[in-house]
């Protein structure tokens, strides 16, 4: 019985190969369109929906958290140990660059100067006041290309400020959720007033004290008058929420009480994975005064509920694609082998097994099935990916890629190869078990 | 001599009730081996229908049918399938070629299923399509071949593996005079070869090689009739 199952397999390969050959060009084309469409769809769609948010997760660290950061336990002001934690960084080997952060809630107002009646409402907004080693900061999350307009801090400069795009209404998409500054631009000044909890204030006093305001600093040194040097418009929200000024700024404005960084971003040098470095953070016990992530760790929440859902929605596409493409090619190979009937009963009536019949129609469906996914292969992997990486998709809080992986499309792939030949092989399957003399005859 | 056909009262009736038809009404019939037997008789008489139990495309209603002293009643339809393979050959009125594949796939085809090697495929292939004149047309498709090319194809593709028993029911129906005169010369030939034949035909200059010709009518066979003797227009 073995020589017969390689024989119904020769049989079925002679079938195949020349009705492929010998049909029509453009039915061939046609169909393998369908597959390839079928495959991008399948591919494609779950691609870019992943890959929108995983630019976001690489935005996140690129732009934000670095490979690890450190950051202040919720509701505390500042890391404990900051001096210690950075007395480690400089010291790793392990660490290419590392940026502290020092952050409080600070009020912003501009317009002040041209502002003559009290009623006229104020153009204020409270934001992140966040002092920084301009140059630090820079090499870690690269702050400088965020300029949309202005110039970068210089570090040996006093009284300038760069403001978080979403802070100026000009840039702000969410001017209608809450009021940001108006007419505020590189080389416009505004007041910082600073009404933490550091040192008992009065806000009100600091207000009150408009005269003193014109030489920069008031007399409690509580507000200070800063020129907007920038403006920095992030794909990260954390980043463009923030007003940027130099630690030594910041140091006059607040009175440090100690050097306590809220968070500080750590750069790696390659050879060693972000848990790595983490878990060697943790180590030394610097988890107890402060969060230590990683990265990934410090991705919201939300931002892996999400990839999970579109996840599930590319395959539901997937799935949806797949479907039509089967009943396509169920479609077609019915058709075929509905019109081939009698044909189909002669060679039964001559000897040909059913199933050597049937295997020609599988083995059509699968030509169709792997060219379409190998031309669709080649597509994403020669055209897509690279072109999508070279232009990105401009999303508002990400640069969106193709997230393909080999395997993910591999399996793909198999999955379409797989379904096709099901689906070629059930119409194949319903006309070749008649009855022989029927077909033959055209009777039913 | 031995018998290769023995049916006995083979009866096949279609349909229930009102729609029951008898198409066969008990047919007895012997063919030996080596035998060319024409089978006539008006249109409707049940001749296709016989064919189609000699040959075991379709199972009689009641009755026997024995091929080389071996009962067929027995077979469920894969074996059927493989005897068909094995042991017959069968030519249709419309020569029923594949349409994608060239002349000589065509009859290399039920060789492959019978799972013979390449060399012996090409040699039974050559010799087969050069013994029915169709040299130089090999690698063509039928619809580059005329109507009686793509008939002695036909033929070729049911004689190539030796069958012991080649059926061909009106195998000169759709073909102009010059072409059935080749296809019936073709059948002759096979016959002197010692081929087994048994062919249905409407055209009593067919049956000229014919050993015996069979007339049938309303589902029994009547009477033997002269085989055809002049010169075949
Ligand atoms: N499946 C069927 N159901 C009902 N009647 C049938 C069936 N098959 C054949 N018949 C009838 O049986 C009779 C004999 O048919 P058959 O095809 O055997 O005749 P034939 O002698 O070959 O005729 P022809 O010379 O026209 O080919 C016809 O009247 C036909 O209508
Ligand atoms: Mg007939």
């Amino acid at each position: 019985m073995k020589a017969k199952r390689g024989a119904m397999w020769r049989v079925a390969w002679t079938l195949a190969l020349r009705q492929v050959q010998r049909s029509s060009i453009w039915m061939n084309l046609l169909i393998i369109l369908i597959m390839v469409l079928t495959f991008l769809n399948l591919v494609v769609v779950t691609g870019i929906l992943i890959g929108l948010l995983q630019g976001s997760l690489e935005a996140n660290k690129e732009l934000y958290t670095g490979n690890v950061i450190i950051s202040e336990e919720f509701g505390s002001q500042g890391i404990d140990n900051t001096n210690e934690i950075i007395q480690t960084l400089a010291s790793s080997p392990s660490v290419a660059v590392y940026s502290p952060r020092y952050i409080r809630q600070a009020v912003a107002e501009a317009n002040y100067q041209t502002r003559t009646d009290f009623n006229e409402p104020e153009n204020s907004l409270s934001l992140s006041l966040t002092g920084i080693d301009p140059i630090a900061e820079d090499q870690a999350i690269a702050l400088s290309d965020s300029l949309v307009e202005g110039e970068y801090l210089d570090p040996d400069e006093s009284g300038y400020i760069m403001i978080g795009s979403l802070n100026v209404e000009k840039y702000s998409q969410f001017s209608d959720l809450f009021d940001p500054l108006r007419n505020v631009e590189a080389g416009t000044r505004i007041k910082i007033t600073y009404t933490g909890s550091d040192t008992p204030i009065s806000f009100m006093e600091s207000a009150g004290s408009f005269g003193g305001v014109a030489g920069g600093v008031d007399r409690t040194g509580r507000t200070r008058e800063f020129i907007v040097k920038g403006i920095i418009d992030s794909k990260v929200d954390q980043i463009a929420l923030r007003a940027f000024i130099t630690k030594e700024d910041w140091d006059n404005l607040v009175t440090p009480q100690l050097d306590r960084a809220s968070e500080i971003a750590v750069v790696l040098n390659p050879g060693i994975t972000d848990d790595e470095y983490a878990n060697e953070l943790r180590g030394y016990g610097f988890d107890e005064h402060a969060k230590i992530q990683t990265a990934a760790e410090a991705i919201p929440n939300v931002l892996n509920d999400l990839i999970l859902t579109f996840g599930l929605l590319g395959n539901i596409t997937g799935a949806i694609a797949v479907v039509v493409s089967a009943i396509t090619i169920f479609v077609v190979i019915y058709i075929n082998a509905l019109t081939r009937r009698k044909q189909i009963g002669i060679l039964k009536g001559i000897g040909i097994r059913g199933g050597a019949i049937e295997r020609a129609y599988i083995m059509q469906s699968l030509f169709y099935a792997v060219v379409g996914g190998a031309i669709g292969y080649a597509v994403v992997f020669w055209v897509l990916v690279p072109y999508f990486n070279e232009n990105p998709i401009d999303f508002p809080f990400s640069d969106g890629i193709l997230a393909v992986t080999a395997l993910g499309t591999f399996t793909r792939w198999v999955i379409l190869v797989v379904v096709t030949a099901i689906a070629g092989f059930i119409p194949s399957w319903l006309i070749v078990r008649k009855n022989t003399l029927d077909s033959i005859l055209g009777r039913n | 001599m031995s018998l290769a056909i023995e049916a006995k009262n083979i009866v096949r009736s279609f349909g229930t009730g009102e729609l029951h038809v008898t198409v066969l009404k008990g047919i007895d019939l012997k063919i030996e081996q080596g035998e060319f037997v024409g089978l006539m008789g008006k249109s409707g008489a049940g001749k296709s229908t016989l064919m189609y139990q000699l040959s075991l495309l379709d199972r009689p209603t009641d009755g026997t049918v024995e091929l080389f002293g071996k009962a067929t009643a027995g077979l469920n339809h894969v074996e059927r399938t493989r005897f068909r393979l094995e042991h017959l050959g069968y030519i249709f009125q419309d020569y029923a070629l594949v349409p994608e594949l060239t002349a000589y796939e065509n009859v290399a085809l039920p060789l492959m299923m019978l799972g013979w090697d390449e060399n012996r495929i090409q040699k039974a292939v050559c010799e087969t399509l050069d013994k029915l004149g169709l040299p130089e047309k090999w690698n063509s498709v039928p619809s580059k071949l005329s109507g009686g090319q793509q008939q002695r194809v036909s033929i070729a593709r049911a004689v190539a593996k030796n069958p012991e028993i080649l059926f061909a029911d009106e195998p000169t129906a759709n073909l102009d005079n010059a072409s059935s005169k080749d296809v019936i010369e073709a059948l002759q030939q096979l016959h002197e070869e010692g081929q087994t034949i048994v062919m249905v035909t409407h055209e009593h200059d067919y049956t000229k090689y014919c050993n015996r010709v069979l007339w049938m009518d309303d589902g029994l066979i009547t009477k033997e009739i002269e085989p055809f003797s002049g010169e075949i227009q």
